[in-house]
């Protein structure tokens, strides 16, 4: 039963679900593992029974050792009885009330959802990371917009040569959520503020019956000046004054299709500059400026696919 | 596409002829993704549930940020 979760809810809540998996992961590698001495994370994978005895559990992305744990894993399940690999009460049954409310329960029904990758672009000259990780780093995210936000990237009546200003709300949380450099690991958005420039443009170049194509184009540039750290924990008692930012141009295609109210295409590339480090995105000795690649695309229905933005609080949505 | 210094990056003009490969140069390969192919569950609470249901073990991966989104 493979599940994928956020793991600092999951060590902080106090609601059953989070509480079972404190059960599980104080069996595990980090067990008992507090701050100063030792990070305080969780990381990692659990192989558990439902009940919450640990069967196995590592932080690693080394295959081979996943794999050897995964055998242990079973092999320890092959030993338990029923009785104790299971809860003694159905969890289905844990009231609604005392469950956590997520983020997910707000996904944009209708609405506008993209998939937002981010990857370093090309750079020649000597770098410190040529056969590291780093070097072929990406990494993803969600971007979601409601069934109302989403009419506004259009024309009321949209037709051919029209031009259309993209609200500035809309673009300055796109940019500032989104437009930010997690290549290498999680990072924090910008504040309102540091906002230079965001601003987005449709130009109508198509319409085909209900399907209206649509030409996005635009700019950004976001700008950050402050103390803070740069290099994980290492540094945290000690910030030192840093600065980071994002400069891009916007270019992107779409589809809106008028009959179903919602985009059936959208696709939209940023190229830029990207400069500074925070404090888990590994770019402690990378601060650059150095070429970044942010591309957007439209995401599907999966249950994967409305998982919520990784800084859904930035949103303000309630 | 142009390749950068790390003095001074030379940002690949943006425009409709280079548009496709840098979005495909962007976004994931097939084999980067391949680990989605996996059908997680997205919640701690759903894989309980239905490793109760069906008397199977729990495989959970977690991360600071959903791993399906953005650690």
């Amino acid at each position: 039963m493979p599940v994928a979760d956020e793991v600092h809810r999951l060590q902080k809540g106090t609601d059953p679900e989070a509480r079972l998996f404190q059960k599980i992961a104080e069996q595990g590698h980090y067990a008992g593992f507090e701050p100063p001495k030792h990070s305080g994370t969780r990381q990692g994978t659990y192989a558990t029974t439902p009940s919450g005895v640990l069967l196995a559990s590592i932080n690693t992305n080394d295959p081979a050792k996943m794999i050897t744990v995964l055998r242990r894993a079973l092999e320890k399940w092959e030993t338990l009885p029923r009785a104790e690999r299971l809860l003694a009460e159905d969890p289905s049954a844990v009231a609604e009330e005392t469950r956590c409310v997520r983020a997910e329960s707000l996904y944009p029904e209708g609405g506008l959802v993209l998939r937002v990758y981010t990857r370093d672009l090309p750079r020649s000259g000597e770098t410190e990371f040529v056969d590291d990780w780093r070097t072929n780093a990406w990494n993803q995210d969600i971007a979601w917009f409601t069934r109302e936000e989403a009419r506004q990237f259009v024309p009321r009546n949209p037709a051919v040569g029209q031009v259309h200003a993209v609200p500035d709300s809309l673009m300055r949380r796109l940019a500032r959520v989104h437009f930010v450099d997690n290549v290498r690991g999680q990072t924090i958005a910008f504040r309102d503020h540091e906002i230079e420039e965001a601003q987005l443009t449709s130009t109508v170049t198509g319409v085909d019956g209900s399907r209206v194509a649509l030409r996005l184009e635009g700019e950004v540039r976001l700008s950050a000046r402050g103390v803070w750290s740069v290099n994980e924990d290492h540094d945290a008692d000690n910030p030192q004054p840093s600065e980071r930012g994002f400069e891009g141009r916007l270019l992107g295609y779409a589809a809106w299709d008028k009959e179903q109210g919602r985009f059936v295409a959208f696709e939209m590339v940023a190229t830029g500059t990207r400069w500074g480090a925070t404090r888990y995105n590994f770019r402690q000795g990378d601060p650059g400026p150095a070429p970044l690649g942010i591309a957007l695309t439209l995401a599907g229905d999966t249950p994967a696919e409305r998982v919520a933005p990784a800084t859904f609080w930035e949103y303000g949505w309630r | 596409m142009t390749f950068a210094t790390a003095d001074a990056p030379a940002i690949p003009t943006l425009n409709e002829r280079n548009f496709a490969e840098l979005r495909d140069f962007i976004s994931p390969t097939p084999d980067e993704v391949r680990w989605q192919e996996v059908r997680w569950r997205t919640t701690f609470w759903e894989a309980v549930q239905e490793g109760q249901a069906t008397d199977r073990p729990i495989l959970a991966w977690a991360m600071n940020g959903h791993p399906l989104t953005c650690t």
